[in-house]
């Protein structure tokens, strides 16, 4: 039981984005309030502006690749530079992809998501207040 | 020869058990046991990320795919890779939002009911083996080759050994010996590389030329390894949805302290893993110039020694003493790898079994923490002496069909319940079970059914079915939600889920549904 206690503290410590008032009774709130509130709600459009055009792009390239590769092997064994092939240019252009994208994602993510978090975090405690 | 391999296998055995003698002192609590604390820092779980992707079937086989079929050899690993976006963007930050250990964890968090816990468990099992049997009779079959030991010895072995790390040092343990292997391998490639580098004048291009001029332009293109325009398009649908649905790399996501650090831990894989992948290609290429197809396919028809061959190659020849350090190195390090898989499969396997099927699902939750410690090493013993007696099995049989099997189950099953548990709100118990059992059932029975099992007489053309598979798994999982009706608090449990899965506020913050949990 002990044991229990001491982890979920540290939970709260660690997952609770911004320093509760006291540890040992946090503020609480309803799901659904914090659902519909406006913290929320901005969090999760970021999320949505960021997380659809990235992956959607990203995945539709990738698909369109295998397709390519698959219904139109005569296209992708185009001579694009000596030996160098069209298929191998777009299969490199999958790790640069990948590379950029997972860049880009966890800048934005770690700075806006994590800051817009807090925020819902911060708002259940004013709301207390 | 022998010798100077058994030499480099004693010198890795010993610096992973001094790690997994250093980690049993640090591993007491479940927390611990299961997700080394959650006290990762990004760039450790990233190696240790990278190391569970760069597994010796990866390694050995995208690069031997390449030397004996060129383009499709190089589709597999990207393919590999871009699944990372997925998981990064889908799946990593939601799942260590609102599970501890497991897959399981996820799903009865948002689901209350045992059921669908039990549901992801056998998922997560089902997974598990058809990834490790495959790795263990590698292994053996490795073994037999660089030492002469019976095939029944290795897998034997490698049994003790990945059970030494688990049983002793817990995540701890196989985090350490996961980012050893991937250090190593990626030493290993960055000499290679060079190397073969070295010999065309550090001009990657002469190496497709050479290529063709040896084995024709249709090493540059697709269509080499697959016969049916879908098979690529299969295959990456596999891929990209199916390691999402992978419970050892979700697991990964609990070992770091915060959902930044899991992010950065990606990023750490995305380079680590993605330079390695694209290097198979030149690998592959190198090998194919310099030791021929023929003497590959000599060696194993499949191809998957020729990396090793390379390396011997380049290190001077066979009977060369540089050739015999180099080979040796890489099958000491192959096996190494192999141990460090087999090791974090059967941790998150012994998590399903103890963590989700013994103390919630049996036990509903009421066993403390020295049981449940216990509970988890009896369950680690379980779960290798099965992956033992099953490598055993697998002699001689060509488990090829398991590799896409593992990958089609976790792509088919997994990765919708997880997906729809996330971010549909009427998704429900019965849907987690409909999902998992239509995904569960059509992969193993397309994967039976195609050629990697039937080869020529294939009832089903495509030798990856998740193409097929995957959209049956949806279906199942969306027809059996919508003949069924939520829970009570179904509305409730979803709002408290999706609220903890999407921002990370700790549980204790947010008012618990009026009824009590029963998970």
């Amino acid at each position: 039981m002990e044991t229990e206690m001491t982890e979920l503290s540290r939970r709260v410590l660690i997952n609770g984005s911004a320093p509760s008032p006291t540890i040992d009774t946090p503020v609480r709130a309803a799901p659904r309030t914090v659902l519909h509130s406006r913290s929320f709600r901005q969090l999760m459009s970021a999320k949505r502006r960021v997380v659809v055009p990235l992956l959607g792009v990203s995945l539709a390239y990738t698909f369109a690749v295998a397709l390519l590769s698959g219904f139109a092997p005569g296209l992708m064994a185009i001579k694009v530079d000596g030996a160098f092939t069209l298929g191998y240019l777009l299969v490199l252009a999958i790790y640069g992809m990948c590379w950029v994208v997972s860049v880009a994602y966890v800048l934005v993510a770690n700075r806006t998501f994590e800051a817009q978090a807090a925020h819902v975090s911060n708002e259940i405690d004013g709301d207390a207040r | 020869m022998k010798l100077l391999t058994v030499a480099i296998f004693l010198v890795i055995l010993a610096v992973t058990l001094m790690i997994t003698w250093w980690a049993a002192r640090k591993t007491h609590t479940t927390s611990e046991f299961y997700a080394a604390g959650g006290s990762l820092s990004a760039r450790e779980n990233g190696f240790a990320l990278a190391g569970d992707w760069m597994s010796a079937a990866a390694f050995l086989g995208f690069s031997g795919l390449v030397s004996l079929y060129g383009m499709d050899g190089s589709l597999y690993a990207v393919a590999a890779l871009a699944a990372f976006l997925v998981v990064l963007m889908v799946v990593a930050e939601p799942v260590r939002n609102a599970g501890r250990f497991t897959f399981g964890d996820v799903i009865a968090e948002r689901m209350k009911r045992p059921s669908a816990r039990l549901a992801a468990t056998i998922g997560t099992i089902v997974v598990n083996i058809a990834y490790m049997v495959p790795q263990m009779s590698g292994a053996g079959a490795l073994i037999k080759l660089m030492l002469g030991v019976p095939y029944d010895v290795a897998v034997i072995m490698v049994g003790v050994g990945m059970l030494v790390y688990v049983l002793f040092g817990g995540m701890i343990a196989t985090t350490w010996v996961q980012i050893v292997k991937a250090v190593l391998l990626l030493v290993a490639a960055i000499v290679l590389v060079s190397m073969l580098l070295a010999a065309v004048h550090f001009d990657p291009l002469a190496l497709f030329a050479s290529v063709e001029k040896l084995y024709g332009a249709k090493m540059l293109a697709p269509g080499g390894y697959f016969k049916n325009p879908l098979d690529t398009l299969s295959l990456f649908v596999s891929f990209i949805f199916g390691v999402a649905g992978l419970p050892h790399v979700m697991t990964r996501f609990y070992t770091v302290p915060d959902s930044k650090t899991a992010r950065k831990s990606v990023l750490w894989l995305m380079f680590l893993a993605g330079s390695f992948f694209m290097v198979t290609t030149l690998i592959g290429f190198a090998s194919a110039i310099f030791v021929g197809q023929d003497v590959i396919r000599a060696a194993d028809k499949g191809g998957n020694l020729a990396l090793p061959l390379l390396a011997q190659y380049l290190g001077g020849g066979a009977g060369s003493l540089g050739g015999q350090i180099f080979l040796a190195s890489i099958c000491a390090i192959a096996f190494a790898a192999i141990l460090a898989v087999v090791a974090g499969l059967t941790l998150a396997s012994s998590g399903a079994i103890a963590h989700d099927l013994y103390v919630n699902v049996i036990r509903g939750g009421a066993v403390d923490e020295a049981e449940q410690v216990r509970v988890a090493r009896i369950a680690t013993l379980l779960v290798g002496v099965a992956a033992v007696a099953l490598g055993l099995l697998a002699q001689g049989i060509n488990v090829g069909v398991l590799v896409i099997l593992a990958i089609s189950v976790a792509a088919s099953a997994n990765f919708p319940i997880i997906v729809l548990s996330i971010f549909w709100r009427r998704f429900n118990t019965a849907g987690v079970i409909g999902g998992m059992t239509a995904g569960l059932v059509s992969s193993v029975a397309l994967a039976f059914a195609g050629p990697a099992f039937m080869h020529e007489h294939a009832l089903f053309p495509i030798v990856n079915p998740a193409v097929a598979s995957m959209p049956i798994g949806f279906f199942g999982a969306w027809l059996c939600t919508m003949l069924s009706r939520g829970s009570a608090t179904h509305d409730d449990d979803f709002d408290a889920f999706f609220v903890r899965a999407q921002t990370g506020l700790a549980p204790e913050r947010l008012q618990a549904p009026t009824t009590h949990r029963n998970t």
